[in-house]
């Protein structure tokens, strides 16, 4: 059986209301109503700008919650955690969802056995703030008209309906957006995980010819039950991928990855700097933390809770030139961050907190040879007892 | 302190069982050990926990050294195995922080080897003295 | 599992956020969510925001009258049976408007006018009566926070953003990015280096500010209002502003602030009767009874026991709250109304924002509609979309603008003498911020210079106390750059400033055998 599939969902307003076919909404769907699972986390639609990840049993809501947000940079990995415990549940996964639920599982905060991730393939989110502006200044809309959001080869499109004027619809390439400094968030401009190949299924456009066409990886057997149900249950229907449609996907997630190491690169700052003038960058960047605690809130590997070590050394009365709090945030994650950039986010005095994680985590997953959130059997090297290389010395 | 009269302060952790022995040892053998050292002693290597190595240095310390049983001669089996390993994280923490990677020391000591002990902390003493105080010092205006 | 859209009740900048309430096992749970589609934050909220379910998670308060528990409808009637039976300038109203929607405060003011009550208090009046008419603008209106990344040059004016207005400090540190000049003019340089200029003044000598005019020239200055803050100083502010090419942007502790000045307190009202005054009133007995709106009192305030004290001398409490609080077991009538996340209506931020808040409930609304008007709370809302001049609402536009006027100002009259500041002579400047004003104290210590632990000759785990009369109060202490004489608390003390927010206090190492070491939030 290849494990390479175009599918698509049967219903035909699924289909139309889906990003790509629809294939993720009626698999979760069909698993919902044959009890394969018996939730579904799902991002509501609030608008173009604003998606809430909602837990639902109905599938009804499900169906509501197809289509991609762009604008919605939500890691979904906590809300796994706090209500996904005990039941058993589907939801669809950016690279960076899976990566982040791969690592609660490690660290015991969920079980594996009780999630399907539906993979979705991600070229990047935007802030919804930025796309505002980026419909303003950019696209001459007004952003509160804007009422539909695509992204296709490289190139955003926004659908304003402004009263009176019907509809408007304009595409620009990402590129231009992003050398004006609009566009995707830094965090996922500098992704490598384009695929989320640690997920059970990996859906999107890339290699798919037709626009009401999911393509369909398979990646392991719970992602294999879990088409079978969808299939068997007359939800879905899929045909075999052709092989230039896989060929293509290969190709652009190499392209995406090469331009990823190009950010990464253009947008590190730090890297110019000597040893010294290092040191007084990262003292500057951390000296304005308020201590508000968001960034190990949002977290996605982080399973710490109130004694979490980072809280606990750290006492507000120390003025030492960096708090505790960050130190051991960024020596925690060291082996094990996956570079969302939800910290930065929320941060809110804008500490470039996914380039300093960034700068600190890579190095050292590079030295051990480790990529965190891809294989719930390894790990986290900071727990392991012997060295990881010790085999090689 | 006068700033020329500035001495680099070393904050070593030594394990109950050989380097804090092994400590013992220089001074039993009168060994010259510089003063520059302060040492706690922790009953196995592997309980240093790197944040405890962190918050020498945010402390003010020149430098931390780790020391403990060789390889193979801890007395609770292999913890420090582990030291080794949280060892290499802080190596590299350290060193993309912007500090010297001489403030950072990892040396395996036995009860028996005083003379290496001093020597060690001379070693250390004398680096330190060659690139001056720590940056994460902080200093009080008067 | 209920996602509602809500606003933090922490200042007045009104940060968007999510709750997420969900059922489980022992009952509710709420987890704060970050709402990044906010204009007013991006969904970044500072530490009191990112702890709300702490603050939601108090005790509710439950429906009493004479102490015994009632049904709802009970204790309203009751509350207006003796409303009605005291004569009017008897009563006082008070609403620091930190929880209250722009319809409650709507419906708070027409219920003491049909009781023809003058005595209603949202916190500032008395400011209103000082200024003149041209300036009031500066306090009922703040500024949109573009304004602010707008800038080509700010003063801090004794305001260190990163603690008092945690939400503000990006925006300065964007302007400044974009090339903007920081000057700050405060007791100690701010420990984050965030001005690139700092105008040192003595606590014994503000009005030598007054030579330094020029600094403020083509700037915009950020202060800070509070109903602590000293009239005189707020005069300087003022005249600072008026006298030199510059814009005036007062930040306020509590969020629906502008629609209280909107709806309740503005340059209108004149003639009322202040917080302060209304608590004077009480302490003379001249009135007998008060109605606290969402109003913690004994908590917000400073010296709360003795507005305890105060208060246990009315002859009728009525507190409406959805919390319990300081006051609570002494009130006469209380009314549960919903936690202000629950709510249903509109509030408008610093900036001019008026936001909708996600809740369904009318509960709070309604207690005083029922003893008032009785109106709805569609009509209620309806009035206060009307006087807005708003037929819809969006977060996105800055609906209340303020137009800069010019003004005269006289040159105030600094008088600079600090009570108590004999002896050791040391000053407390209390840094506010939104922990300051609910009562929940997130720090147990005291930031002190380091001449001040050379000469007192403490040690790390050490305490301090610091003394002023018969208050005393000993806690931890952290060691920043101040000047030697200078002590820094963000957290409430028993200690009562003298002027504004500024008090001579004396300090010394305290004993401290048989510690407890107590950790906040
Ligand atoms: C931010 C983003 C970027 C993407 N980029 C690419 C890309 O570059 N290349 C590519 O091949 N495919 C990409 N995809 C995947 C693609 O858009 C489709 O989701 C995928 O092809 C499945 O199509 P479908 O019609 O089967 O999904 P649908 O049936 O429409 O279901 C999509 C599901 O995704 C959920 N969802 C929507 N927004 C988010 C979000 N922000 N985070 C998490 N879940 C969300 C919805 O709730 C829904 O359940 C991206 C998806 C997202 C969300
Ligand atoms: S989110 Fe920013 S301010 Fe808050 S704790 Fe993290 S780094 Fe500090
Ligand atoms: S006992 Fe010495 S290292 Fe473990």
């Amino acid at each position: 059986m290849p494990r390479y599939y175009l599918a698509w969902a049967k219903d035909e307003r699924i289909r139309e209301k889906g990003a790509n076919g629809g294939f993720v909404t009626a698999t979760l769907v069909s698993a919902l109503e044959t009890g394969f699972i018996d939730a579904a986390l799902v991002v509501e639609k609030k608008s173009v700008y604003e998606g809430i990840p909602v837990l639902t049993s109905n599938p009804e809501v499900v169906k509501e919650c197809a289509g991609s947000l762009h604008g919605a940079p939500i890691n979904l990995t906590k809300y796994v955690v706090d209500y996904g415990a005990k039941k058993r549940i589907g939801l669809p996964t950016k690279p960076c969802d899976a990566r982040g639920i791969i690592e609660q599982a490690k660290r015991r905060q969920v079980n594996l056995d009780n999630i399907v991730m539906i993979g979705l393939n991600c070229g990047g989110t935007l802030h919804p703030l930025r796309m505002r502006e980026m419909a303003a200044d950019f696209f001459g809309f007004d952003p509160d008209a804007v009422v539909k959001e695509e992204i296709k080869e490289g190139k955003i499109c926004l659908v304003s309906k402004e009263e009176g004027m019907g509809e408007k619809e304009k595409w620009v390439k990402i590129d231009a957006l992003e050398q004006k400094g609009y566009g995707r968030r830094d965090a996922c401009k500098s992704c490598v995980t384009k695929i989320p190949t640690s997920a059970d299924l990996a859906c999107g456009n890339w290699g798919s010819n037709d626009t009401q066409k999911t393509f369909v990886e398979v990646l392991t057997e719970k992602g294999e039950a879990i088409l079978k149900n969808a299939i068997e249950s007359g939800y879905v229907e899929i045909e075999e991928a052709p092989g230039e449609g896989i060929e293509k996907r290969k190709q652009i997630e190499a392209g995406m990855q090469r331009l990823a190491e190009d950010w990464k690169e253009r947008m590190d700052e730090v890297s110019a700097l000597s040893r010294s003038e290092r040191l007084e960058f990262y003292v500057d960047a951390l000296k304005n933390c308020i201590g508000c605690g968001a960034c190990k809130e949002v977290c996605p590997v982080c399973a710490c809770e109130a004694g979490a070590k980072c809280l606990d050394m750290n006492d507000a009365r120390d003025s030492y030139v960096v708090s505790m709090y960050n130190m051991l945030r960024i020596f925690h994650l060291m082996d094990s961050c996956i570079g969302c950039g939800e910290c930065e986010d929320v941060c809110p005095v804008d500490i470039p907190l996914t380039l300093i994680h960034r700068r600190f985590s890579e190095r050292m997953q590079r030295h051990l040879g480790y990529t965190p959130g891809m294989d719930v059997k390894e790990r986290p090297p900071l727990y392991e007892t012997e060295l990881r290389w010790s085999a090689e010395e | 302190m006068p700033e020329d009269k500035w001495e680099p302060k070393i904050l070593a952790f030594c394990c109950n069982w050989c380097s804090y022995a092994g400590a013992d040892a220089a001074g039993l053998e009168r060994r010259q050990v510089p003063p520059t050292i302060r040492v706690i002693r922790v009953m196995c290597s592997g309980r240093i926990d790197p944040a405890f190595v962190i918050l020498g240095l945010l402390e003010g310390a020149d430098a931390v050294l780790v020391t403990g049983c060789h390889i193979g001669d801890c007395h609770y089996v292999n913890a420090n195995n582990q030291t080794r390993n949280r060892y290499e994280f802080l190596k590299e923490f350290v060193d993309e922080l912007g500090l010297e990677p001489e403030r950072l020391w990892l040396r395996w000591i036995s009860a028996s080897e005083g003379l290496l002990f001093a020597e060690m902390v001379r070693e250390v003493t004398e680096k330190i003295r060659e690139i001056g105080p720590s940056p994460l010092r902080r200093d009080w205006k008067k | 599992m209920k996602v509602i859209s809500s606003i933090c009740p922490g200042c007045s900048i009104g940060c968007g956020l999510y709750l997420l309430e969900s059922e489980e096992g022992e009952g509710k749970r709420i987890k704060i969510l970050h709402r990044k589609n906010s204009a007013v934050n991006e969904g970044k909220l500072c530490e009191f925001g990112t702890h709300l379910h702490v603050y939601y998670g108090r005790e509710a308060l439950n429906n009493t009258a004479d102490g015994r528990e009632v049904e709802q409808n009970d204790a309203i009637e009751e509350a207006k049976k003796r409303l009605y039976g005291m004569k009017p300038e008897e009563l006082a109203f008070i609403a620091l408007p930190g929880t209250v929607t722009n319809e409650e405060i709507l419906s708070f003011a027409s219920l003491a006018s049909e009781f023809r009550c003058e005595n209603i208090s949202f916190g500032f009046e008395r400011f209103f009566r000082e200024i003149p008419e041209e300036a009031s603008y500066i306090i009922e209106r703040g500024l949109p926070f573009s304004e602010v990344e707008k800038a080509s040059r700010i003063i801090l004016f004794f305001v260190d953003p990163f603690v008092h207005y945690p939400l503000l400090a990006r925006r300065i540190l964007k302007a400044k990015k974009k090339g903007a000049k920081v000057v700050e003019v405060a007791f100690a340089k701010n420990e984050r280096g965030i001005a690139d200029e700092t105008v040192l003044v003595e606590p014994t000598a503000v009005a030598g500010i007054k030579e330094k005019k020029e600094i403020f020239e083509n700037s915009l200055i950020i202060g800070e209002l509070t109903p602590y803050t000293n009239l005189q100083f707020l005069e300087l502010m003022m005249w600072l502003n008026a006298s030199t090419a510059s814009r005036l942007f007062l930040l306020k502790p509590f969020l629906n602030v502008t629609g209280a000045f909107l709806f309740g307190c503005g340059y209108f009202s004149k003639r009322k009767k202040d917080l302060f005054e209304i608590i004077d009133g009480i302490e003379r007995e001249e009135i007998r009874a008060l109605y606290l709106l969402e109003t913690d009192l004994a908590g917000a305030m400073l010296g709360g026991e003795e507005v305890t004290k105060t208060i246990s001398k009315l002859d009728l409490l009525i507190e409406q709250n959805a919390y319990r609080t300081v006051l609570s077991d002494t009130a006469t009538i209380t009314l549960r109304s919903e936690p202000f996340f629950m709510k249903k209506g509109t509030i408008v931020n610093i900036e001019g924002r008026v936001l909708e808040l996600g809740g369904e409930s009318e509960k709070g609304l309604q207690v005083m509609e029922n003893m008032g008007k009785g109106r709805s709370y569609e009509e209620v809302h309806e009035e206060v979309k009307k006087r807005l001049g708003l037929p819809t609402l969006n977060e996105f536009v800055i609906a209340i603008k303020r137009e800069e006027r010019s003004f005269d100002m006289a040159e105030p009259k600094i008088e600079s003498e600090i009570e108590g500041a004999e002896g050791e002579g040391y000053f407390l400047w209390y840094k506010t911020n939104p922990f300051f004003w609910c009562g929940v104290r997130n720090k147990n210590f005291v930031e002190i210079s380091p001449a001040a632990l050379r000469k007192l000759g403490l040690f790390r785990g050490d305490e301090v106390e610091i003394v002023q009369g018969e208050r005393r109060e000993k806690m931890g202490f952290k060691i920043s750059e101040l000047p030697p004489n200078l002590i820094l608390a963000e957290s409430k003390l028993s200690i009562k400033p003298f002027k504004g927010l500024l008090t001579g206090v004396e300090m010394r190492r305290a004993d401290i055998k048989n510690k407890k070491i107590e950790k906040f939030l």
